[in-house]
Order: structure tokens, then C-alpha cells, then sequence
């Protein structure tokens, strides 16, 4: 593989030495622009007490270039599909190669405190965000127990 | 797409017709085949006439440049087709370039309302996709916000205790400067707004150079802070803001796209602009079709954006490049230059349009699209545009389907000749070219004298792409139909006229040229009256319906 | 080149299969839209012309493996085929088809898929008798 650009050494010994609570992200062995990714549920969510997987992989024009990331663990959200992919705009246009993964990382942690379903990636939990705000969220706390790893007491 | 491999099985036409026309297929699909709505052959073609000029209005990028700021010079389409109740089309054709130097015009024009730099003023249209009323609207309602919000207040967007004692909007050499976009820490060049946000060269123009195409406003990487123009030139080293420019008229053109076209030849960066679109209607009403020309002289419709498609309107066409893209999985027959001689099987290569060919060995003379003989078409001309609707005693489903097929494949591949035809009648303009120089040289023609040749080839030209559409009104018509009778027997006429004029037009002898020169004019006359003739005629089975596009 | 993770190149493929810029003559999607492990997919052919196959559209089933795109995935047509490459009574793809055998990280569903339809189009196989139309395996 080709040497590792230093942008992204430095970002992976940073969120080693000081990482960001809540949010945990390992590069693999193999693959250094290859992480593997936790995030806890935020307190007064549908999503707390699940701890969340997710996937981070920097292509080769990062950081010029938005980081992808996929949920792993199953999530009932309304900006993200069933295969764990995220509507988010700093994936997107909103990228700047001044933000970083951390930075990323606490926008998709952000995004499960305040879902946003006026801009749906997955229609139909968007449309029962909507129509039935109580059950929706009921689904997605019962979908975090299902799904999601329990946060240790 | 090809299904590789060994395309050389023949298909026979058989309708118990022992002159049917077979069908065949070769690997040489690239380049005439409508599916992907390319004419590369032909932009190419003409963008390398240097030393002769096909077309009339000489002086007429000119004019259009020069009045273009303050009223713009319109054209007329052309007479053909504008002929009778339709009204004449009045339009311009600009570039990006030209659509942006107006509104460079507009911002200086616009300057003492908003009372801040050009260039800033400049900024809010990008953002507003060029659109000045709308512009205006926000910004009374706004005023100072709107420039906090689109990055270009200065105060706003700085912090109060930025120490920075940096040149902005400088390029700068730093020695052991730490980049924190690359995280590297070198001695090298840096930018930075007044925002402070400072980055190496080389990131800056990474980060630029992937948003010029974008066409949206600029800012610093981590703040809202608009790079303007000026700026982006600065960073980059070279003049790349007009690519940004030119991005964003792109957007503005695609959004206006009821009045803006595009010329959608090939690498032709023309704009046709209709300001008053009110007689569209009009046309599709009486199955014209809005053609126009940009001033590379491509000729286009501006209703579907497609190639000058008469005598078939918009819907046939439509339809027929759709039947074509379907079946060209299937269908995937198009031609070779080269064929076999009938007779003695000598490869022989087309290299000119005229489908009379003689072979250079056994010297047998025969039609390159039937590969019959030449003789009968002598009297009775272009047999091979009739379809022969024999019927069959047998005919199930199955057969009908098989027959629609093949129908289409025998008027798919008329339409297919005549755009290969048209192909190397352009080729032979290049030699026209080197024709009308060698009777300047050689006879002492005046160049004006020897415009005569480019003329019929212009003739020749549109004849010829009538011709081939004509095919597609062919196989969407009722064949029982009187008047279809009538449109074949036009298609004859049309092509046995653009055949002596493509003879004719393969002469290469200066002196023979001048002696014939009264044949050109009448031949190139008459293709013109047959290209109205079969126009007219094609018009006429559209509105009367015996010509319609059925599922 | 940085390698790209499976799953990532998964979603790749997968936006590609979903948008249609693929060729016309061959499609893929997941077969089951929500497998988060996106293993299961399913491919179909349209059997090229002038053969046996013309106007036939074949369904097969893909199965990408943990080791994807490393490893090639296992293919196997649900539609019934009589092609050298293909098991007579299971319908999988042997893995000595060329494609397979010589797998490389940068093929993907799409390869795969247009060399089976080349290999239905050569000389020596577009004129094999084939079973009736609509039987699977």
C-alpha cells in the first residue's frame, strides 16, 4: 500500500490519545484508512444505552474528499436506510477538508439526538417520524435494545 | 455493448422477393449509429474546414459579437421550413463567454443600487443563478444579512482578536509553515483570507480545483469567508476563475432551459438563446420542428435537441432513435465501408456517397444497398426504398412481430446508408476545398466563380439527412395509404437526385469540373426542389395522420 | 490506490446497479435489501442475439463472500443453461471459468456477469441446444 498521508497519522494518533467520549474508532490492521467505529446512543434519545457500530473509510483524495461512513449495527432513523447508510450534509456537499473524522463522527452522534425527517434518506421511517412521532421513537428504542450492544452500567 | 465475437451471419430479407435486400451486421458501430446521439464525424469535419467555407453568412460571427452587447443581431431560420403559417424564429447564439460578459455588464449596471464592489455584487448573482429580480428581492428584505450569510462581510466573519499579522488575500512564502489541511510542515507558499484560515498553496488549489466545475461560490475551508475571483487567480497561479464562471452560466443556462439550448454537436460550446418561445406550439401543431443554426453552423431542433430531423417531427424522432437504441441490441447491424463486390467478391471500399458502384476489378455496377445491379435503378431509381408488404398466408403473431422487426430493420438500415452516405459526402467536401483552390490555380477562376462546388455540397448535405429521415416517417406510415405511395415515390425522386449530384460532385478534374459546371447548378437546384418536395409531403401524411408513432 | 474496504465497494457497485449506468444487457441488486452484510444478490442476463440465446433472460444468483472483491463471489444460474462452464445439475458457475480463475480485485458483479454473456456468445456455445425457456434449476 502506499504511505499513509500524514493528515491521516496524525488524526488516527490523536483519536487514540484523546478521544472523543462516547465515540470510539480503531483503524483495521490491514487497511489504515479503514476504521471500525462505535458511537453511543445520546442520552435522552431513542438511542441511549445502545452502543452502535459503525464503518469509516478514507479515500484516497481525503481530506479533500468526505470520509464514507455505514452504519453497521441495525438503526431505526430517519436519515438512515436499511443498509446503514447516512444522509448527512457534511458527507456530502457540506464537506470541508478542514472538518476531520472526529468531527464527522459527532455530526452522525448529533444526528441521532435531532433526526431530521424533512430530509429522508429511508422514506418510510421518515413518513412514520412524521405521522406518529411517539411510536416512531418507540420503534427506535425498541429496535436499540434489539440491535444495538448494551452500554455497560 | 457489441456482443463481441463473429458478427458476419447474413439476414435475409425474404418475402419471397428473389432482389430482397439482406441484412447484415458488422462491428463498426461507433460512429454512425444514432444510438448515443453522436455526429462526432461531422463536427469533426467541420471545425477543420480552413481554406473554404462552406456556409453563406460570412461575416456573420462578427456582426453577432459586435451588436450582441446592446441588441443582439437575430437570425431567421431558415426559409425551408418557415415557409407558410408558422412564424419566423428569432434567436441568438452566444457562448458562456458572451452570456457572462452581459452579465458583467448588468453588475456594472446594478453597482450604484447596491453601492459595494463589483466583484462582490458579482458574487450575490453566482449565488442567485444569475437571476437579478430575485436578487434584488432578498436583498431589500435583507440587505447587510445577506452578506454576512454569502460570506463577503468582512467584519462579520472575522474574529476581533485575529493577531494574524498575514498579508491577506496574498500568496505568501512561509518558511516551516505546518499546514493543517496536509498536516505536513514545510517552507511554502500560503493563502489566507482575512479570516485568518491560512493553507499551503498546495491544498488551496486541491480544494479549488475541485469546486471550479461545481459553479457555486467558493469559501474558505473553515469558515464562510467568499474567495472572489480575483482571489481564486491568485491562488491558482493562472486565470481559473473563469472556469468557475463558466461553470456557473452552465448552471444558469441549464436552468433557463425553456429559452437557452445547447448545440448539441459534438465539442460545440454554442448557445442558442430563443427570447420568445410563444410559436413552439405552433409548430408541433403543424409538425414543424424549430430548427435553428449556431454559429458553428450546426443545424439543430430546438424542441427536442436533436439533429435536423425533417421531414419526421419531434415525435417520430423520438421514437424512432428510442426503436433504434432498443433494437441495436438486436439489430446490431451496422455497416462496413468495405463490401464484397457481388460478382467476384473483390473487397471494394465506399469512399464517397454516391451508391452507384463499379468494381474496380470486373468493372460489374451495382447499388451499395441492395448490391443489385446498377441498371435497373438507372431508369426506375432507388427501387430499394420500397418496402414490399407482401402478404403472408401464414401469418401468426410470432410472424407479425418478426415482420415489424424486419420492417424496421429494412428502413433502419436505409436510414443507416444514408447517414454513412452523409459521412463521406463531408469527406468529399474536404477534397471540394482542394477542387475550388486547384480552379483558381489551374483555370483562373476567381474563388466567388468556384463557390459553386461548396453550394451543391451544401445541397447535397441536406438532401441527404432529409433523405435518411424520411426513412423513419417511411416505417411509421400506413404503406396502404395513397399518399404514402406518393412519399415513396418522392423518396425516389430525392435520392436519384442526390446520386447524380454525389457523381457528380466525385469529379476530380479541374477542367471537366468547369465544363459540367451548368450540371451543378441544375442538379444542385433540383435536389433542392425535391428536398422541399419529399418536406412538404413527409408534413403532410404527420397531419393527416396516416404517419403516427403506435405503440 | 488505497484498497477499498468490501462493504464500501459493496455500496459502490450496488449505487451503480441501482442508478442503471450499467450496460443494458446485464443487471444486479441485492436480494434482500436488508442484509447489512449485503452478501446475497441477484444478477440477470439478457441472452445475446444471434444465439441460442437471443431474447432469453437469465436469472442468476451472486453470493459475495466475507473475502469480496479478493476472492471472487460464487455465482450460480437459477434459470436453467446448457454452457460447458456451468454444473449440469446445481447450476453454479465452476470455478475454473476463466473470469473466476483469474479473478482480480479491480472485477466486479458487472465483469462477471458480461464475460458469462461473451462466453454464451462464442461460437463454440451459441449454437448448444438449450432447454426450454423458463425452467430453473
Amino acid at each position: 500500500m502506499a504511505s499513509l498521508p500524514k493528515r491521516i497519522i496524525k488524526e488516527t494518533e490523536k483519536l487514540v490519545s484523546d478521544p472523543v467520549p462516547g465515540i470510539t474508532a480503531e483503524p483495521h490492521d490491514d487497511n489504515l484508512r479503514y476504521f471500525q467505529v462505535t458511537i453511543e446512543g445520546p442520552e435522552q434519545s431513542p438511542y441511549e444505552d445502545g452502543i452502535f457500530e459503525l464503518e469509516l473509510y478514507l479515500p484516497d483524495d481525503y481530506p479533500m474528499e468526505a470520509p464514507k461512513v455505514r452504519f453497521l449495527t441495525k438503526i431505526y432513523h430517519p436519515n438512515i436506510d436499511r443498509l446503514g447508510r447516512i444522509c448527512l450534509d457534511v458527507l456530502k456537499t457540506n464537506w470541508s477538508p478542514a472538518l476531520q473524522i472526529r468531527t464527522v463522527l459527532l455530526s452522525i452522534q448529533a444526528l441521532l439526538a435531532s433526526p431530521n425527517p424533512n430530509d429522508p434518506l429511508a422514506n418510510d421511517v421518515a413518513e412514520d417520524w412524521i405521522k406518529n412521532e411517539v411510536g416512531a421513537k418507540a420503534k427506535a428504542r425498541e429496535w436499540t435494545k434489539l440491535y444495538a450492544k448494551k452500554k455497560p452500567e | 455493448m457489441s456482443s463481441g465475437g463473429e458478427n458476419d451471419h447474413f439476414y435475409s430479407f425474404d418475402e419471397g422477393d428473389s432482389s430482397s435486400i439482406e441484412l447484415y451486421e458488422s462491428q463498426n458501430t461507433s460512429e454512425f449509429t444514432i444510438h448515443g446521439l453522436v455526429f462526432p464525424k461531422l463536427t469533426s469535419v467541420t471545425s477543420q474546414e480552413s481554406e473554404f467555407d462552406i456556409n453563406e453568412d460570412e461575416d456573420g460571427v462578427d456582426t453577432i459579437y459586435d451588436g450582441m452587447l446592446d441588441t443582439p443581431i437575430t437570425k431567421n431560420s431558415k426559409r425551408i421550413l418557415c415557409e407558410g403559417s408558422v412564424p419566423n424564429l428569432n434567436y441568438e447564439c452566444l457562448t458562456t463567454k458572451g452570456i457572462f460578459e452581459r452579465m458583467l455588464q448588468r453588475v456594472d449596471h446594478l453597482q450604484p443600487v447596491f453601492a459595494i464592489p463589483s466583484a462582490d455584487i458579482l458574487i450575490l448573482l453566482q449565488h442567485y443563478d444569475w437571476n437579478e429580480e430575485r436578487l434584488l428581492e432578498v436583498w431589500t428584505e435583507k440587505m447587510d444579512n445577506l452578506l454576512v450569510e454569502l460570506g463577503l462581510s468582512i467584519t462579520a466573519n472575522v474574529k476581533k482578536d485575529n493577531d494574524h499579522n498575514s498579508h491577506f488575500r496574498e500568496v505568501e512564502f512561509k518558511n516551516d509553515f505546518t499546514c493543517i489541511i496536509c498536516c505536513d510542515n514545510k517552507n511554502t507558499e500560503t493563502f489566507a483570507l482575512e479570516c485568518g484560515h491560512e493553507y499551503c498553496i498546495s491544498c488551496y488549489r486541491h480544494y479549488i480545483k475541485d469546486k471550479l466545475h461545481e459553479g457555486n461560490i467558493i469559501s474558505c475551508m473553515d469558515c464562510p469567508l467568499a474567495l472572489k475571483n480575483d482571489d481564486i487567480d491568485k491562488v491558482m497561479g493562472h486565470p481559473s476563475s473563469s472556469k468557475l464562471m463558466d461553470s456557473s452560466i452552465k448552471s444558469f443556462v441549464q436552468k433557463h432551459n425553456r429559452n437557452y439550448k445547447w448545440c448539441p454537436f459534438a465539442d460545440c460550446k454554442s448557445i442558442v438563446h430563443l427570447r420568445d418561445t410563444s410559436s413552439l406550439p405552433e409548430y408541433t401543431r403543424l409538425h414543424y420542428s424549430p430548427f435553428v443554426k449556431c454559429n458553428s453552423f450546426h443545424r439543430f431542433c430546438f424542441n427536442c435537441g436533436f439533429e435536423v430531423h425533417a421531414p419526421a417531427d419531434c415525435k417520430i424522432t423520438s421514437a424512432w432513435v428510442k426503436k433504434a437504441r432498443k433494437e441495436s441490441e438486436n439489430l446490431n447491424w451496422v455497416l462496413s465501408h468495405t463490401k464484397e463486390c457481388p460478382k467476384c467478391s473483390v473487397n471494394i471500399e465506399k469512399n464517397g456517397g454516391c451508391n452507384h458502384m463499379v468494381c474496380s476489378s470486373c468493372k460489374y455496377e451495382f447499388c451499395w444497398i441492395c448490391e443489385g445491379p446498377w441498371a435497373p435503378h438507372g431508369k426506375n431509381f432507388f427501387q430499394c426504398t420500397m418496402y414490399k408488404n407482401t402478404e403472408d398466408s401464414k401469418s401468426k403473431n410470432a410472424e407479425d412481430a418478426n415482420k415489424t422487426l424486419k420492417k424496421y430493420a429494412f428502413y433502419y438500415r436505409l436510414f443507416n446508408e444514408h447517414e454513412v452516405s452523409a459521412k463521406l459526402d463531408w469527406n468529399l467536401g474536404q477534397t471540394v476545398g482542394t477542387k475550388v483552390h486547384a480552379l483558381q490555380e489551374r483555370m483562373g477562376i476567381s474563388w466567388i466563380d468556384g463557390q459553386f462546388l461548396s453550394e451543391s455540397l451544401k445541397v447535397l448535405n441536406e438532401g441527404r439527412t432529409v433523405l435518411k429521415w424520411s426513412f423513419a416517417v417511411a416505417f411509421y406510415s400506413d404503406a396502404s395509404h395513397n399518399l404514402t405511395k406518393i412519399f415513396v415515390d418522392n423518396q425516389m425522386l430525392l435520392a436519384t437526385a442526390v446520386e447524380f449530384l454525389s457523381e457528380l460532385l466525385q469529379i476530380k478534374n479541374p477542367e471537366v469540373i468547369m465544363k459540367r459546371r451548368p450540371e451543378f447548378y441544375n442538379k444542385a437546384g433540383y435536389v433542392e426542389n425535391r428536398t422541399i418536395a419529399l418536406m412538404e409531403c413527409g408534413r403532410e401524411l404527420l397531419c393527416k395522420g396516416i404517419c403516427k408513432v403506435v405503440e | 490506490m488505497s484498497k477499498v474496504p468490501r462493504n464500501f465497494r459493496l455500496l459502490e457497485e450496488l449505487e451503480k446497479g441501482e442508478k442503471g449506468f450499467g450496460p443494458e444487457s446485464c443487471s444486479y441488486g441485492l436480494a434482500d435489501s436488508d442484509d447489512i452484510t449485503m452478501t446475497k444478490w441477484n444478477g440477470t442476463i439478457l441472452g445475446p442475439p444471434h444465439s441460442n440465446h437471443e431474447n432469453r433472460i437469465y436469472s442468476l444468483s451472486i453470493e459475495c463472500g466475507p473475502n469480496y472483491p479478493d476472492s471472487p463471489p460464487k455465482v450460480t444460474f437459477i434459470s436453467k443453461i446448457n454452457l460447458p462452464c456451468v454444473n449440469p445439475t446445481t447450476g453454479e458457475v465452476q470455478t475454473d471459468f476463466h473470469t473466476l480463475r483469474g479473478w482480480k480485485r479491480a472485477y466486479t458483479m458487472e465483469t462477471l456477469l458480461l464475460d458469462l454473456r461473451k462466453e454464451m456468445a462464442t461460437p463454440a456455445n451459441k449454437k448448444l441446444r438449450q432447454p426450454k425457456e423458463g425452467e430453473t434449476f
